[in-house]
Protein backbone atom coordinates (compact mmCIF):
# COMPACT_ATOMS: atom_id res chain seq x y z
CA UNK A 1 0.00 0.00 0.00
CA UNK A 2 1.32 3.47 -0.80
CA UNK A 3 2.12 5.92 1.90
CA UNK A 4 -0.12 8.95 2.42
CA UNK A 5 1.30 12.46 2.35
CA UNK A 6 0.73 12.91 6.04
CA UNK A 7 2.18 9.57 7.02
CA UNK A 8 -1.05 7.61 6.94
CA UNK A 9 -1.72 4.53 4.85
CA UNK A 10 -3.78 4.76 1.71
CA UNK A 11 -5.52 1.85 0.06
CA UNK A 12 -3.93 0.47 -3.09
CA UNK A 13 -1.45 -2.17 -4.13
CA UNK A 14 2.27 -1.70 -4.72
CA UNK A 15 5.47 -3.66 -4.38
CA UNK A 16 7.57 -0.50 -4.20
CA UNK A 17 8.13 -0.92 -0.47
CA UNK A 18 9.66 -4.33 -1.03
CA UNK A 19 11.85 -3.28 -3.95
CA UNK A 20 13.01 -0.28 -1.95
CA UNK A 21 14.34 -2.59 0.72
CA UNK A 22 16.83 -4.13 -1.71
CA UNK A 23 18.93 -1.02 -1.60
CA UNK A 24 22.60 -1.60 -0.67
CA UNK A 25 22.08 0.62 2.36
CA UNK A 26 19.36 -1.56 3.82
CA UNK A 27 21.00 -4.78 2.73
CA UNK A 28 24.09 -3.76 4.65
CA UNK A 29 21.98 -3.21 7.77
CA UNK A 30 20.36 -6.59 7.22
CA UNK A 31 23.70 -8.31 6.80
CA UNK A 32 25.09 -6.65 9.91
CA UNK A 33 22.03 -7.65 11.92
CA UNK A 34 22.36 -11.28 10.89
CA UNK A 35 26.11 -11.36 11.53
CA UNK A 36 25.70 -9.87 14.99
CA UNK A 37 22.80 -12.10 15.92
CA UNK A 38 24.75 -15.18 14.90
CA UNK A 39 27.84 -13.95 16.77
CA UNK A 40 25.70 -13.19 19.81
CA UNK A 41 24.18 -16.67 19.70
CA UNK A 42 27.61 -18.30 19.45
CA UNK A 43 29.04 -16.25 22.33
CA UNK A 44 25.98 -16.97 24.46
CA UNK A 45 26.39 -20.65 23.70
CA UNK A 46 30.09 -20.66 24.58
CA UNK A 47 29.47 -18.81 27.85
CA UNK A 48 26.10 -20.31 28.70
CA UNK A 49 26.88 -23.98 28.14
CA UNK A 50 29.59 -24.20 30.85
CA UNK A 51 27.39 -22.29 33.27
CA UNK A 52 24.44 -24.59 32.62
CA UNK A 53 26.78 -27.55 33.06
CA UNK A 54 28.08 -26.29 36.39
CA UNK A 55 24.53 -25.63 37.62
CA UNK A 56 23.41 -29.09 36.58
CA UNK A 57 26.41 -30.67 38.31
CA UNK A 58 26.04 -28.83 41.58
CA UNK A 59 23.77 -30.18 44.24
CA UNK A 60 23.85 -27.84 47.18
CA UNK A 61 23.98 -24.59 45.24
CA UNK A 62 21.64 -25.49 42.38
CA UNK A 63 18.58 -23.56 43.56
CA UNK A 64 20.60 -20.48 44.38
CA UNK A 65 22.48 -20.56 41.07
CA UNK A 66 19.27 -20.93 39.08
CA UNK A 67 17.71 -18.13 41.05
CA UNK A 68 20.68 -15.90 40.25
CA UNK A 69 20.26 -16.58 36.53
CA UNK A 70 16.69 -15.33 36.63
CA UNK A 71 17.33 -12.49 39.05
CA UNK A 72 18.36 -9.85 36.43
CA UNK A 73 14.87 -10.12 34.93
CA UNK A 74 13.50 -8.44 38.00
CA UNK A 75 14.86 -5.19 36.66
CA UNK A 76 13.58 -3.99 33.32
CA UNK A 77 15.89 -4.48 30.37
CA UNK A 78 15.79 -0.76 29.63
CA UNK A 79 17.04 0.11 33.10
CA UNK A 80 19.78 -2.49 32.87
CA UNK A 81 20.85 -1.10 29.52
CA UNK A 82 21.12 2.33 31.08
CA UNK A 83 23.25 0.79 33.81
CA UNK A 84 25.48 -0.56 31.02
CA UNK A 85 25.82 2.96 29.62
CA UNK A 86 26.73 4.13 33.08
CA UNK A 87 29.47 1.51 33.23
CA UNK A 88 30.84 1.93 29.72
CA UNK A 89 30.77 5.68 29.26
CA UNK A 90 34.04 7.56 28.72
CA UNK A 91 33.60 8.89 32.24
CA UNK A 92 31.90 5.70 33.38
CA UNK A 93 32.82 3.29 36.12
CA UNK A 94 35.01 0.95 34.07
CA UNK A 95 37.06 3.78 32.67
CA UNK A 96 37.42 5.61 35.97
CA UNK A 97 38.54 2.42 37.70
CA UNK A 98 41.01 1.63 34.96
CA UNK A 99 42.38 5.17 35.10
CA UNK A 100 42.81 4.96 38.86
CA UNK A 101 44.53 1.59 38.63
CA UNK A 102 46.76 2.94 35.88
CA UNK A 103 45.76 0.31 33.32
CA UNK A 104 45.13 3.02 30.74
CA UNK A 105 46.31 6.60 30.53
CA UNK A 106 43.23 8.08 28.90
CA UNK A 107 39.67 6.78 28.80
CA UNK A 108 38.94 4.05 26.31
CA UNK A 109 35.99 4.56 24.03
CA UNK A 110 33.75 1.61 24.81
CA UNK A 111 30.29 3.03 24.42
CA UNK A 112 28.92 3.46 20.88
CA UNK A 113 31.13 0.75 19.41
CA UNK A 114 30.17 -2.66 18.00
CA UNK A 115 31.80 -4.15 21.08
CA UNK A 116 29.35 -2.33 23.34
CA UNK A 117 26.37 -3.53 21.33
CA UNK A 118 27.65 -7.09 21.38
CA UNK A 119 28.22 -6.96 25.13
CA UNK A 120 24.72 -5.63 25.62
CA UNK A 121 23.16 -8.30 23.42
CA UNK A 122 25.01 -11.12 25.12
CA UNK A 123 24.18 -9.67 28.51
CA UNK A 124 20.50 -9.46 27.69
CA UNK A 125 20.03 -12.89 26.15
CA UNK A 126 22.44 -15.11 28.09
CA UNK A 127 19.82 -16.40 30.55
CA UNK A 128 17.69 -17.58 27.62
CA UNK A 129 20.60 -19.79 26.61
CA UNK A 130 21.47 -21.06 30.08
CA UNK A 131 17.99 -22.17 31.13
CA UNK A 132 17.06 -24.57 28.30
CA UNK A 133 20.55 -26.12 28.28
CA UNK A 134 20.33 -26.60 32.00
CA UNK A 135 16.91 -28.21 31.59
CA UNK A 136 18.29 -30.81 29.18
CA UNK A 137 21.52 -31.40 31.13
CA UNK A 138 19.62 -31.90 34.33
CA UNK A 139 17.70 -34.83 32.84
CA UNK A 140 20.88 -36.51 31.71
CA UNK A 141 21.23 -39.87 33.38
CA UNK A 142 24.53 -40.00 35.34
CA UNK A 143 24.75 -43.75 34.81
CA UNK A 144 25.32 -43.10 31.09
CA UNK A 145 28.45 -41.19 32.01
CA UNK A 146 29.58 -43.94 34.32
CA UNK A 147 29.05 -46.40 31.50
CA UNK A 148 31.11 -44.26 29.15
CA UNK A 149 33.85 -44.02 31.75
CA UNK A 150 33.88 -47.72 32.41
CA UNK A 151 34.11 -48.30 28.68
CA UNK A 152 37.25 -46.17 28.64
CA UNK A 153 36.06 -42.83 27.31
CA UNK A 154 38.27 -39.92 28.30
CA UNK A 155 36.61 -36.72 29.62
CA UNK A 156 36.74 -35.02 26.20
CA UNK A 157 35.21 -38.02 24.50
CA UNK A 158 32.58 -38.36 27.22
CA UNK A 159 31.59 -34.77 26.60
CA UNK A 160 31.57 -35.01 22.83
CA UNK A 161 29.92 -38.40 22.44
CA UNK A 162 27.54 -38.49 25.41
CA UNK A 163 26.86 -35.15 27.06
CA UNK A 164 26.73 -32.94 24.00
CA UNK A 165 24.42 -35.09 21.83
CA UNK A 166 22.02 -35.62 24.73
CA UNK A 167 21.86 -31.92 25.50
CA UNK A 168 21.28 -30.95 21.87
CA UNK A 169 17.55 -30.18 22.39
CA UNK A 170 18.54 -27.58 24.98
CA UNK A 171 21.21 -26.13 22.72
CA UNK A 172 18.73 -25.85 19.85
CA UNK A 173 16.02 -24.27 21.98
CA UNK A 174 18.50 -21.87 23.58
CA UNK A 175 19.99 -20.85 20.25
CA UNK A 176 16.55 -20.06 18.85
CA UNK A 177 15.55 -18.18 21.99
CA UNK A 178 18.68 -16.04 21.66
CA UNK A 179 18.92 -15.68 17.89
CA UNK A 180 15.36 -14.58 17.14
CA UNK A 181 15.06 -11.83 19.75
CA UNK A 182 18.61 -10.71 18.95
CA UNK A 183 17.56 -10.17 15.34
CA UNK A 184 14.64 -8.05 16.42
CA UNK A 185 16.34 -6.08 19.15
CA UNK A 186 16.56 -2.34 18.69
CA UNK A 187 16.98 -1.10 22.23
CA UNK A 188 20.52 -2.32 22.76
CA UNK A 189 21.87 -1.11 19.45
CA UNK A 190 20.07 2.19 19.89
CA UNK A 191 21.34 2.96 23.37
CA UNK A 192 24.76 1.30 23.31
CA UNK A 193 25.53 1.59 19.61
CA UNK A 194 24.53 5.16 18.89
CA UNK A 195 23.76 6.18 15.34
CA UNK A 196 26.48 4.14 13.67
CA UNK A 197 25.46 0.63 14.67
CA UNK A 198 21.97 0.47 13.19
CA UNK A 199 20.31 -2.92 13.31
CA UNK A 200 17.22 -3.94 11.42
CA UNK A 201 15.10 -3.45 14.53
CA UNK A 202 16.10 0.22 14.65
CA UNK A 203 15.23 0.58 10.99
CA UNK A 204 11.74 -0.80 11.50
CA UNK A 205 11.21 1.19 14.65
CA UNK A 206 12.29 4.36 12.86
CA UNK A 207 9.96 3.78 9.96
CA UNK A 208 7.05 3.38 12.32
CA UNK A 209 7.88 6.24 14.65
CA UNK A 210 9.87 9.16 13.33
CA UNK A 211 9.81 8.46 9.60
CA UNK A 212 6.07 7.71 9.73
CA UNK A 213 6.32 5.33 6.83
CA UNK A 214 4.30 2.40 8.06
CA UNK A 215 4.13 0.56 4.73
CA UNK A 216 7.90 0.49 4.37
CA UNK A 217 8.35 -0.48 8.00
CA UNK A 218 5.89 -3.33 7.51
CA UNK A 219 7.66 -4.47 4.37
CA UNK A 220 11.01 -4.47 6.18
CA UNK A 221 9.70 -6.41 9.16
CA UNK A 222 7.89 -8.87 6.91
CA UNK A 223 11.10 -9.54 4.97
CA UNK A 224 12.92 -10.13 8.25
CA UNK A 225 10.17 -12.48 9.42
CA UNK A 226 10.46 -14.50 6.22
CA UNK A 227 14.25 -14.66 6.59
CA UNK A 228 13.98 -15.76 10.22
CA UNK A 229 11.59 -18.51 9.23
CA UNK A 230 13.98 -19.65 6.50
CA UNK A 231 16.97 -19.51 8.86
CA UNK A 232 15.19 -21.46 11.59
CA UNK A 233 14.04 -24.14 9.18
CA UNK A 234 17.56 -24.44 7.76
CA UNK A 235 18.98 -24.68 11.28
CA UNK A 236 16.53 -27.38 12.35
CA UNK A 237 17.21 -29.36 9.19
CA UNK A 238 20.99 -29.20 9.67
CA UNK A 239 20.50 -30.27 13.27
CA UNK A 240 18.34 -33.22 12.24
CA UNK A 241 20.83 -34.28 9.60
CA UNK A 242 23.75 -34.16 12.04
CA UNK A 243 21.73 -36.04 14.66
CA UNK A 244 21.14 -38.81 12.17
CA UNK A 245 24.81 -39.14 11.29
CA UNK A 246 26.22 -38.76 14.78
CA UNK A 247 25.35 -42.12 16.42
CA UNK A 248 26.74 -44.06 13.46
CA UNK A 249 30.28 -42.74 13.83
CA UNK B 1 29.71 -39.27 38.99
CA UNK B 2 31.06 -37.76 42.14
CA UNK B 3 34.16 -36.23 40.63
CA UNK B 4 34.60 -32.53 41.39
CA UNK B 5 33.70 -30.09 38.66
CA UNK B 6 36.88 -28.77 36.99
CA UNK B 7 38.24 -25.56 38.44
CA UNK B 8 38.25 -23.61 35.17
CA UNK B 9 34.57 -24.33 34.67
CA UNK B 10 33.74 -22.94 38.07
CA UNK B 11 35.93 -19.92 37.39
CA UNK B 12 34.22 -19.27 34.08
CA UNK B 13 30.83 -19.58 35.75
CA UNK B 14 31.85 -17.07 38.39
CA UNK B 15 32.93 -14.61 35.70
CA UNK B 16 29.62 -15.03 33.85
CA UNK B 17 27.63 -14.47 37.04
CA UNK B 18 29.67 -11.37 37.78
CA UNK B 19 28.94 -10.09 34.27
CA UNK B 20 25.23 -10.80 34.66
CA UNK B 21 24.91 -8.99 37.95
CA UNK B 22 27.36 -6.11 37.69
CA UNK B 23 24.91 -3.64 36.06
CA UNK B 24 22.16 -4.31 38.59
CA UNK B 25 24.62 -4.16 41.49
CA UNK B 26 25.98 -0.86 40.30
CA UNK B 27 22.43 0.42 40.02
CA UNK B 28 21.62 -0.58 43.59
CA UNK B 29 24.86 0.76 45.06
CA UNK B 30 24.60 4.11 43.34
CA UNK B 31 20.99 4.59 44.38
CA UNK B 32 22.47 5.40 47.80
CA UNK B 33 24.94 7.89 46.37
CA UNK B 34 24.74 11.43 47.66
CA UNK B 35 25.48 13.06 44.33
CA UNK B 36 23.40 13.80 41.30
CA UNK B 37 26.27 13.03 38.96
CA UNK B 38 26.67 9.37 38.99
CA UNK B 39 30.36 8.53 38.88
CA UNK B 40 31.85 10.14 41.95
CA UNK B 41 30.87 8.70 45.29
CA UNK B 42 29.85 11.39 47.77
CA UNK B 43 28.67 9.27 50.66
CA UNK B 44 25.61 7.35 51.72
CA UNK B 45 22.14 8.81 51.47
CA UNK B 46 18.52 7.75 51.36
CA UNK B 47 17.31 10.99 49.83
CA UNK B 48 16.43 9.42 46.46
CA UNK B 49 14.14 6.94 48.13
CA UNK B 50 12.56 9.68 50.17
CA UNK B 51 11.92 11.70 47.02
CA UNK B 52 10.35 8.67 45.41
CA UNK B 53 7.78 8.53 48.19
CA UNK B 54 7.01 12.20 47.86
CA UNK B 55 5.94 11.96 44.23
CA UNK B 56 2.29 10.94 43.78
CA UNK B 57 2.72 10.32 40.03
CA UNK B 58 5.36 7.65 40.62
CA UNK B 59 3.25 6.00 43.31
CA UNK B 60 0.30 6.00 40.92
CA UNK B 61 2.49 4.37 38.28
CA UNK B 62 3.57 1.72 40.77
CA UNK B 63 -0.06 0.98 41.60
CA UNK B 64 -0.96 0.67 37.91
CA UNK B 65 1.99 -1.69 37.32
CA UNK B 66 0.94 -3.89 40.22
CA UNK B 67 -2.65 -4.10 38.95
CA UNK B 68 -1.60 -4.90 35.37
CA UNK B 69 0.99 -7.42 36.54
CA UNK B 70 -1.38 -9.36 38.78
CA UNK B 71 -4.16 -9.29 36.18
CA UNK B 72 -1.79 -10.64 33.50
CA UNK B 73 -0.61 -13.39 35.87
CA UNK B 74 -4.16 -14.48 36.68
CA UNK B 75 -5.29 -14.46 33.04
CA UNK B 76 -2.23 -16.32 31.82
CA UNK B 77 -2.61 -18.85 34.56
CA UNK B 78 -5.92 -19.91 32.99
CA UNK B 79 -4.70 -19.71 29.43
CA UNK B 80 -1.44 -21.45 30.23
CA UNK B 81 -3.27 -24.34 31.84
CA UNK B 82 -5.47 -24.60 28.77
CA UNK B 83 -2.42 -24.69 26.52
CA UNK B 84 -0.80 -27.26 28.75
CA UNK B 85 -3.78 -29.58 28.46
CA UNK B 86 -3.94 -29.02 24.70
CA UNK B 87 -0.21 -29.71 24.41
CA UNK B 88 -0.49 -33.01 26.23
CA UNK B 89 -3.42 -33.96 24.08
CA UNK B 90 -1.56 -33.24 20.83
CA UNK B 91 1.71 -34.82 21.73
CA UNK B 92 3.48 -34.29 18.44
CA UNK B 93 3.42 -30.50 18.62
CA UNK B 94 6.70 -29.01 17.38
CA UNK B 95 6.62 -26.40 20.12
CA UNK B 96 6.63 -29.12 22.72
CA UNK B 97 9.43 -31.09 21.19
CA UNK B 98 11.80 -28.21 20.57
CA UNK B 99 11.25 -25.88 23.50
CA UNK B 100 10.07 -27.84 26.48
CA UNK B 101 12.31 -30.84 26.42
Amino acid sequence: MPRGIYGGVEPGFTLANYTRFFDPLYLQVLQRTFAWSIACTVICLLLGYPVAYVIARSRRWRTLLLFLVVLPFWTSFLVRTFAMIFLMRDTGLINSWMLKLGVVQEPLTILYTPFAVMTGLVYGFLPFMILPIYASLEKLDPSLLEAAEVLGARPAARFRRVILPLSMPGVVAGSLLVFIPALGSFLTSDLLGGAKQVMIGNLVQNQFSSARNWPFGSAASFIVMALVLAAVMWYLRVKDASARIEPAT
Amino acid sequence: MNKPTPRWLIGLTAVVYFFLHLPVLVLVVFSFNDSKFSVDWRGFTLQWYQRLWERPDILRGLKASLIVGSAATVIWHWRGSAFGVAGRWRDSCMFRSSLLR
